[in-house]
């Protein structure tokens, strides 16, 4: 059984570590957002701003688990994107395909609705009968609060992940 | 007589896939960021910079985190650590591309790309000590500009948030913290590397990508790739290079070659086509680099597409891991029925 051990020990290779960032649990996104809703992403349109390019994407509101929305359209601006032959990219800003489904947490500054801490704020829907939710680092590099709690893993499903957002933000 | 569970036949199987699981985390795993196309995948060609004499600039404001001008000779050691490298698999060549930063700071704060005066740009270092404008968490931005058709690098900023975080040379530094962070209890422990996030903010300026994603497992990261998307706070590995970061630059920029990219990508090395990886044919390519991995190409090291909007260039096939993988979890099969039907002691 020790030799059983070992070699089962190789399949275990422990993991270890573009725009770097520190992890965000789901409890702080939930408390940074203004909003958080469930869309589908629509046009997007870029445009230059002092030098940076930035993407404006509409997304196509479904459901608002957090704050509260008149419109059923909004507008996110996300870092980067393409203008003519001159492309600009943010590692970690997030790049959305038309038509895809995602859950966004979101607050305004200066005036535009931006998802909270780039990619680490949106879940990308897997569709399906129980559909899941998943998310990527569109380049950004996580750093782990090495004194700081254990951040616990985000749930997998959609509705899973609308509860707990509902619960952390009905939680004192 | 009581039989070994480690028979010769299962004890080969066992040597030799252990031997191949060695030999293939060894396989280069760096990857190449690529142009954004207008689907929003990263499909275009690789990143990479068309000369080989960088320069770069730091903003005049400077940073209050560091004494004096320190930031400089921990950013200037930073940039050097990608300069005149070896890579570490064969032939061992080397890199030509170097780093010089202009005489004077600059007063312009312009992270981006001027369009209409491309000569004025400046590759910009810059500390924002207040009015950071991008989300709490992030300790530093890399902004790359590019030509969408070829991949041409322009220009590549880098923004620390020294608002939220306080930056310091942790070299020999605080011996009795147990990992920097911003919230430490200890004053004298709330301070984030500045060169171990630096250089691989850098290794982005050059084109680099990650390896893995979040959560990803990826044998160059066990290894502490600079390159690789997770870290500790605190954490003054990535400071130094690992094999995969030196060996994706040396392939990308080879001294006194021209850069490095892999053509016709798929045709060449037998996949299954171009169009199963890429969604592109192999004549879509023709004219366009994009990067891969300079491993010899073997049968069980083979090249293929990573994701299509992942980041990715084109790294080791999982098929160079999965294999080996297979074949430990049926030698450990095999040992446990062996175990299991072993008569009693």
């Amino acid at each position: 059984m020790r030799r059983l051990a070992f070699l089962l020990a190789f399949l275990a290779v422990p993991p270890a570590g573009a725009s770097t960032a520190t992890r965000a649990s789901l409890a702080e996104l939930v408390r940074e957002s203004q909003w958080i809703v469930l869309g589908t992403t629509g046009e997007s349109t870029s445009y230059w701003q002092d030098g940076r390019i930035l993407t404006r994407v509409s997304i196509a509101v479904e459901e608002v688990w957090v704050g509260e929305l008149t419109d059923t359209t909004v507008d996110v601006v996300t870092l980067g994107g393409t203008i003519g032959e001159i492309g600009q990219r943010v590692d970690g800003a997030l790049r959305f395909g038309t038509g895809q489904r995602v859950v966004l947490c979101l607050q305004r500054h200066a005036g535009v609705l931006r998802v909270v801490e780039m990619a680490q704020g949106a879940f990308i829907l897997e569709e399906g009968a129980n559909p899941r939710v998943f998310r990527k680092g569109f380049g950004m590099r996580l750093v782990d609060n090495s004194m700081g709690p254990p951040t616990a893993r985000f749930p997998e499903s959609l509705r899973d992940l609308e509860l707990a957002v509902r619960e952390i933000k009905r939680a004192p | 007589m009581h039989r070994s569970i480690f028979s010769s036949g299962t004890f080969a199987l066992c040597f030799a896939a252990l031997a191949l699981t060695l030999i293939t985390t060894d396989a280069n795993a760096w990857v190449c960021s690529r142009v954004i196309t207008g689907t929003n995948l990263e499909t275009g060609p690789s990143l990479s910079w068309f000369h080989r004499d960088l320069t770069y600039a730091f903003h005049a404001a400077g940073t209050g985190d560091l004494a004096g001008t320190n930031e400089e000779a921990v950013i200037g050691a930073s940039f050097a650590t990608w300069v005149g490298i070896s890579g570490c698999q064969p032939p061992n060549n080397s890199t030509d591309i170097t780093f010089t930063p202009l005489a004077a700071r600059v007063d312009r704060d312009l992270v981006g790309f001027d369009f209409l005066d491309p000569a004025a740009n400046e590759n910009l270092i810059i500390f924002r000590d207040k009015d950071w404008p991008h989300s709490d968490r992030i300790i530093a931005l890399t902004t790359t500009t590019y030509s969408a058709q070829t991949g041409e690098i322009f220009d590549g900023d880098i923004e620390f948030n020294s608002e939220e975080f306080t930056f310091a040379d942790l070299d020999g530094c605080c011996p009795n913290c147990n990992g920097n962070t911003r919230d430490d209890p200890d004053p004298e422990c709330r301070f984030t590397d500045l060169a171990n996030t630096a250089v691989h903010e850098i290794g982005h300026i050059l084109g680099l990508g990650h390896p893995d994603e979040w959560g990803e497992l990826d044998p160059s990261c066990a290894k502490g790739s600079t390159m690789c998307a997770t870290a500790k706070l605190g954490d003054i590995d990535k400071r130094s290079l690992a094999c995969d970061d030196r060996d994706g630059v040396v392939f990308k920029y080879p001294a006194a070659t021209a850069n490095q990219y892999a053509e016709q990508p798929s045709c060449a090395l037998e996949l299954e086509g171009c169009g199963n990886c890429t969604g592109q044919t192999c004549s879509d390519w023709s004219g366009y680099g994009f990067c891969a991995s300079p491993m010899p190409l073997v049968n069980d090291v083979k090249i293929t597409e990573t994701g299509s909007d992942d980041g990715s260039g084109c790294a080791a096939s999982p098929v160079a891991t999965t294999v080996p993988l297979l074949l430990l979890v049926l030698c450990s099969l095999l040992l446990w029925r062996r175990r299991s039907h072993a008569p009693p002691n």
